[in-house]
């Protein structure tokens, strides 16, 4: 399956992408989508740790499953207001 | 009511959406960009928003903050893009029978959005650098533009 997500803020400015995909096999977890986010822009990997990753706009944590009609985005941490 | 634009925050209309017959006070909370931060002088602001996000975050955040207070009105409006200082980045209105309500709803809801809706702000400095301010990182990202 492929997952598409989207960056924002400093995670877009190290990565140098606003959206990226990848191709997962099923089953696959938002732990699985840190790993290959780490791999795939090791400029991004030391910041990730601090990033959340939103699943259809809600945050999700490392267990939860990924599906291909989802929406994914890599969340820095807000400074908003 | 909730709101993201890139348009200058026009109090009166927030006020006006704020009013309620059944009202005995109208807090009014506005977050302004300042100039000073830890020494070092801001020329300017942009924000960046994950608006699908946002927007359903803030709506939570209004149902999840009537439920807790007896609200007549709840206004979230959000700034986005390029501000300069003094400006108002964001203004919060709740109205409610008794003062108590509206202050510590306002409060909540600030606090509480700066910890979960997915807005950004990028900080111009003076010197021609601008960095992202994500809180509780460690190091800059700072990059000339």
């Amino acid at each position: 399956m492929m997952i598409w997500v989207k960056l924002f803020a400093a995670a877009k400015q190290r990565a140098g992408a606003q959206v990226t995909n990848f191709a997962f096999a099923e089953g696959a977890t938002v732990a699985d989508l840190r790993k290959a986010l780490a791999a795939e822009y090791p400029t991004l990997a030391d910041f990730l740790p601090h990033c959340r990753i939103a699943v259809n706009c809600d945050f999700a944590g490392d267990e939860v499953v990924l599906s291909e009609s989802q929406e994914i985005g890599v969340i820095p941490p807000v400074s908003g207001g | 009511m909730i709101q993201l634009t890139n348009e200058q925050i026009d109090t009166q209309q927030i006020l006006a959406a704020a009013a309620h017959p059944h009202a005995g006070a109208v807090v009014l909370f506005l977050g302004v960009t300042r100039q000073l931060t830890a020494g070092r002088e801001t020329a300017s602001l942009d924000y960046e928003c994950y608006p699908e996000m946002a927007t359903k975050k803030l709506v939570e955040l209004e149902v999840e903050a009537r439920a807790k207070w007896p609200l007549l009105q709840c206004v979230i409006v959000h700034r986005l893009g390029h501000l300069e200082i003094s400006e108002a980045s964001i203004a919060i209105a709740v109205s409610s029978p008794h003062r108590g309500a509206a202050f510590e709803a306002g409060q909540w809801l600030i606090d509480t959005i700066k910890e979960v809706v997915p807005i950004w702000k990028q900080e111009n400095w003076q010197d021609g650098s601008s960095e992202w301010v994500h809180p509780g990182t460690p190091g800059k990202d700072t990059g000339t533009t």
